[in-house]
């Protein structure tokens, strides 16, 4: 039943190894939260440290895991994949297994990495604070079923590890559901993506269907041969996809859920904005790139339009947030619109570098911003300010995912966003291509007025700041290096090991890389990135509104319509979730009661209307008449008979059973 | 083999004679009585499992003359979908009577009258012919009438003569159709034969085809129930006590179901042909429409008791999507919404039991109180909301790809009763156990005591191994499905 022997086939020019014993037991990266999670629930309690060591162990396990087989990709190429099948439904093997090759291990890498740091993080962080055994239990569990989305080979699994994610992205938002609003961002949370995921259920249904397997290789296969069955149904597939990575990877108009789920403690917002759960919509794009590149490019233009769409209207309204941790937020979602638009041009290996060095930069920026928050005890950036001075790491770390995130060489931002900027350019979509720089410079400005906004100026909080413990800085110091080093692997003309990596699967990848830096990208990107920090700068420092925490630059109506976040929640709340859960439901409801049941108990009603009408001029006055002279002898055995009418359940039951079984003792042995 | 399918029916009647027989002075034995005796069903239904027969399409086992003069005959038999029903059974009653309360544990009545039932289902699930088919399905009613009719909530007389009535109301025609089936088979075979077999052999006209499907059919619509012949089962579950609202969720929906793919389908497949159109609509309309009235419902086992009329829904959108597929999952979700369903009326029974009411505005935040019964209750949800990786998933997804190819739009648009019934459970769930304690009344409750956790846990250890291997389960139904798919399509070829 367990296939183990590992199947490799070459179908670029590069040469593979199959990965030996190191991948055979990748299935171990995939297991082992599992495991880890139920040790921390029977056994967390009476451990010394309420169970973030078995957390931390095996997140540190995992990193190393991770690790080694990233050296060993990097020195030899690693393709393979490994199948359990489990059975079948219909015609279709249902297999879980795991796929070792460039785009997974890179996933790997970058959950693994980022967990650790963030699980080191949280021991100092969630000190204290309730249900924390509880809390590693889940965060164990969620960056667990992240690897059972990214090591899918095949789509059911990746169906499966989809949901477990929304899972315990629901149990780690809602995790102080004390609190109303908190549970309720955890629903909406689960909801929103609930709705994509019925697009991603369907597509993977159709292809399953029209390919005749839930193998992600074999699919891939099919769409780069021109098979015909598949090409008919190939958009309208993608674009069903498409829908479920855009839950996911919080695409607008579905991106809702992700600013409101900051609900959730801070480690949560830093795994799930960096590494564990919005990754996963464009971790399926470009898993299924073949396959869109071959069989729907129509698709692809849909994908960078939203993409585009989404990273210029997140941006925007990032830069009206006083919520330091919203600002992230929406700088996220804006980051994944970068991402997204970069697999719609076609530009595979740039949005994949964009999505390894944002990983890093804003897993180092939100937990940046939890330290702040734990420092103030407040989000809000307005009684923030001056915190340079008494937590100067914090500071230096966080100016270092600003400037990484703004996109300024040598950080890591840089080098990610000028690929797609550079793709864009290459491919001829002009306006996409302005809008994407417009977004680089919106990023820049808001970046800096939230630094100026916490950090600069003097402080308008009333408490006493201090800098955290060295259980949370340590993280940020390492996650700082990443955000400055993490963009060199990919420097066109000089190193770009990262395509190497990401492109070495099992099906090949087709599509525009640049051979040297674009200079008109480059320039581009740079400028409006200095633009950004230096206009950011001059309104909120030169300008002293890091002083007062003042906006000077509030224009109405746009302002509003932007701190409204385009009313789209209000649209979605008026004329969506109220409806359904008010006027709908209660309608229907109503429905049900007055029509359909009122018909039924009319029915009944009818009946016994009709039966009295009959009883009484019929039965009473005529049939009766003739049985009443002949009741005399009946009378005597009535009243023998109405010994047994007692009106006691049990000897009514009793007689049911007696007569029960006089019928089958009659039927067995006497007939 | 014909002795285990006898002691099916011997040992639970022989259980509830033995529970009336026992004075009233010893009222503490009953509920053990009724455990050891149903756990001896359910070994017998193991044993079935693994035998020959657990993997099968319905064989009939034994016939025993019954009108000898007209070859009426009482035929009994077994196939894979009956022992994975008749498991369920067993299980639900041996759960559910660990879960009850004190109260009615020691009602000699009450426990006779489940194990009654317990009788009557089983016989359901072996017959083999429609004579005793008719005769289990009507009996199963007097119990039933009982434990509502006496052990109800305030409005039990109500629920239960709409629960009666409208079942007997499908059952005349279920009645009729079998009366014309023997007429016709009198004509054939110079024997009034019913059983399975003969039926199966009838060259049937296309007209007698048609009209004999919609006389069963429509009969054990009601029981399903569908779509707009399900008002009786919101009431009756309510005023069900605990259960009661377990068995009529965990089985006796499924006996409706479960005659529509044993007689109608294979019988008179022409009729289906005809009109599974007809009731792949009504069953998309009885999924969206009942998770959305569930959304409305402020108490919590009517919102429950609508929730079945939607996952009820999947399984007759399987059935009549009539592929290989979609039978298969429709049989798995048949099953799968019995464990959870079940579970969930359980949950609800505790919770009832510690505060007499069902009202979800009257709790909020008893997740501080009860954290192990909040944890047992949002798995539940998750198994009900159709998670992958626990077993709700398995049925729907099973259905959903099947039907897709007969019926794009309206498979579609079934598949978005997940996220409806995402919005019912955990709107529930949020309202139920979280947010700070609205009520002072719960500030006292007890979590789950021993008894009460080892009455659920059989049921959620089900949910998570069928969910992580469903092909186990699937295994037993698979020629059973394969096979009523093949009558259909062998008959979509004749024609």
């Amino acid at each position: 039943m367990v296939n183990f022997k590992p199947t490799v086939f070459a179908e670029g020019e590069l040469v593979y190894t199959d990965g030996g014993i190191l991948a055979e037991y990748a299935w171990l990266l995939v297991v082992l939260p599992f495991v880890a999670a139920l040790v921390i629930t029977f056994t967390g309690k009476y451990l010394p440290l309420k169970g973030a060591e078995v957390a931390l162990t095996t997140i540190g396990v995992i990193f190393l895991y991770s690790a080694a087989l990233m050296y060993l990709h990097i020195t030899g190429g690693v393709v393979n994949e490994f199948f359990i099948n489990v059975g079948s439904i219909g015609v279709f093997d249902i297999e879980f297994g795991w796929v070792v090759d460039g785009l997974s291990i890179m996933m790997y890498f970058v959950v693994g990495t980022v967990a650790l740091l963030v699980f080191i993080y949280a021991t100092n962080y969630m000190e204290g604070e309730i249900r924390y055994t509880f809390f590693f239990t889940s965060l164990t569990l969620f960056a667990g079923s992240m690897l059972v989305l990214v090591s899918s080979p095949t789509l059911i699994q990746i169906l499966i590890g989809w949901e477990l994610v929304g899972v315990c992205s629901y149990l780690l938002i809602g995790h102080y559901w004390e609190k109303k609003d908190n549970s309720s961002a955890a629903m909406k949370a689960f909801i929103t993506n609930k709705i994509a995921d019925v697009g991603l259920m369907i597509g993977i249904i159709i292809l399953a269907l029209n390919t005749g397997t839930l193998r992600i290789s074999e699919i891939l296969y099919q769409s780069t041969h021109n098979y015909e069955k598949l090409s008919t149904v190939a958009f309208v597939a993608a674009i069903l996809l498409f829908i479920g990575a855009m839950g996911k990877s919080a695409q607008f108009p579905l991106h809702v859920w992700l600013p409101d789920a900051m609900a959730g403690p801070t480690p949560v917002s830093a795994l799930m904005h960096a590494a564990t759960m919005v990754t996963a919509g464009v971790y399926l794009l470009a898993r299924m790139f073949p396959f869109y590149k071959a069989m729907a490019p129509e698709a692809l233009d849909v994908v960078m339009l939203f993409g585009v769409i989404t990273l210029l209207a997140a941006g925007l309204i990032a830069v009206v947030q006083d919520d330091l941790k919203k600002v992230l937020a929406y700088s996220t979602v804006s980051q994944l619109g970068y991402m997204v638009a970069a697999i719609g041009s076609g530009a595979y290996t740039a949005a994949l570098f964009h999505l390894w060095t944002h990983a890093f930069f804003k897993a180092l920026l939100f937990l940046g911003a939890g330290s702040v928050i734990h420092a103030v005890h407040s989000n809000s950036m307005l009684e923030m300010g001056g915190l340079r001075k008494v937590m100067p790491k914090t500071f230096a770390t966080f100016i270092i995912g600003t400037v990484a995130l703004a996109g300024l060489p040598p950080f890591a931002g840089f080098f990610s966003k000028d690929e797609i900027l550079a793709s864009f350019n290459h491919e001829g979509e002009t306006t996409f291509f302005f809008i994407a720089v417009l977004g680089a410079f919106i990023t820049a400005f808001y970046m800096t007025r939230a630094v100026s906004l916490t950090f600069l100026g003097e402080y308008r909080g009333h408490g006493h700041p201090h800098e955290s413990h060295n259980l949370m800085t340590t993280p940020l110091l390492t996650l700082s290096v990443f955000a400055i080093a993490s963009g060199w692997v990919n420097i066109p003309g000089v190193y770009t090991g990262f395509t190497d990596w990401v492109t070495t699967r099992k099906n090949k990848i087709v599509e525009y890389h640049p051979e040297s830096f674009d200079l008109f990208a480059l320039s581009s990107g740079l400028l409006a990135g200095l633009l950004g920090i230096g206009l950011g700068y001059y309104f909120y420092q030169l300008q002293g509104s890091a002083e007062t925490g003042d906006d000077k630059i509030k224009i109405q109506p746009i302002w509003s319509v932007l701190e409204n976040k385009y009313y789209l929640d209000h649209f979605y709340f008026k004329f969506v979730i109220d409806p359904v859960k008010i006027n709908i439901s209660k309608a229907v409801d109503k429905f049900n009661t007055n029509v359909i049941d009122r018909f039924v108990n009319g029915f009944g009603q009818v009946a016994s209307l009709m039966g009295g009408v009959v009883y009484n001029n019929f039965d009473q006055n005529g049939i009766d008449k003739l049985l009443n002279m002949s009741s005399t002898g009946t009378d005597n055995f009535g009243g023998k008979v109405k010994l047994l009418q007692t009106g006691k359940t049990q000897q009514y039951l009793m007689l049911f059973l007696g007569g029960v079984v006089t019928i089958s003792l009659l039927i067995l042995f006497i007939i | 083999m014909t002795g285990i399918i006898i002691s099916l029916l011997i040992v639970p009647l022989f259980s509830a004679l033995l529970v009336f027989m026992i004075p009233n002075s010893r009222k503490e034995i009953f509920r053990p009585i009724g455990i050891v005796f149903s756990l001896i069903t359910l070994t017998q239904c193991f044993y079935l499992l693994f035998s020959d027969y657990g993997k099968t399409k319905f064989v009939i086992l034994s016939n025993y003359k019954w009108i000898q003069s007209y070859g009426l005959e009482i035929s009994l038999g077994i196939s894979g979908m009956s022992t994975l029903l008749l498991l369920l059974t067993s299980l639900l009653v041996c759960v559910s009577l660990l879960s009850i309360g004190n109260e009615h544990a020691e009602s000699k009545g009450f426990i006779g009258s489940l194990l009654a039932l317990h009788f009557a289902i089983n016989g359901v699930f072996i017959s083999g012919d429609l004579i005793s088919l008719f005769i289990f399905f009507e009996a199963l009613l007097i119990p039933m009438y009982f434990l509502m009719g006496i052990w109800g909530g305030e409005n039990r007389r109500y629920a239960t003569i709409k629960f009666i009535l409208y079942t007997v109301f499908g059952s005349v025609f279920i009645f009729i159709g079998t009366v014309y089936a023997a007429v016709i088979s009198y004509g054939a075979n110079g024997a009034l034969a019913v059983d399975f077999d003969s039926l199966a052999s009838l060259a049937l006209t296309s007209s007698q085809s048609k009209t004999l499907f919609l006389l069963f059919t429509f009969g054990f619509l009601i029981k399903v129930p569908i779509f707009p012949l399900h008002t009786w089962l919101p009431d009756a579950h309510v005023e069900a006590p605990t259960a009661g609202s377990i068995l009529l969720a965990g089985v006796l929906l499924k006996v409706g179901a479960y005659g529509i793919l044993r007689v109608s389908i294979p019988f008179f497949t022409e009729g289906f042909l005809a009109y599974k159109n007809f009731v792949a609509v009504l069953s998309v309309i009885g999924i969206i429409y009942g998770a959305i009235v569930a959304i409305a419902q402020i108490d919590i086992k009517k919102l429950i008791a609508y929730s079945s009329v939607s996952h009820m829904g999947y399984v007759m959108l399987g059935i009549s999507a009539g592929g290989y597929l979609s039978i298969e999952g429709a049989i798995i979700q048949m099953i799968n919404h019995g464990i959870t369903a079940g579970a969930l009326f359980m949950l609800v029974g505790f919770l009832y039991e510690r505060r007499h009411t069902r009202n979800i505005s009257s709790f909020g935040g008893i997740k501080i109180t009860m954290p192990r019964y909040a944890a047992i209750f949002l798995f539940t949800s998750f198994a009900s909301i159709g998670l992958p990786g626990l077993n709700g998933f398995v049925g729907e997804f099973m259905i959903l790809m099947g039907s897709f190819n007969s019926y794009k739009f309206l498979t579609s648009i079934a598949a978005f009763g997940v996220v409806l019934a995402a919005i019912y459970m955990l709107w529930a769930y949020q309202r139920i156990f979280t947010g700070p304690i609205s009520n002072e009344k719960n500030e006292s409750l007890k979590d789950l005591d021993i008894r009460e956790t080892l009455s659920i846990v059989p049921l959620v250890l089900l949910m998570l191994f069928i969910g992580i291997y469903p092909s186990y389960i699937e295994s037993f139904v698979i020629q059973e499905a394969g096979f009523i798919s093949e009558t259909i399509a062998l008959f979509k070829d004749i024609k």
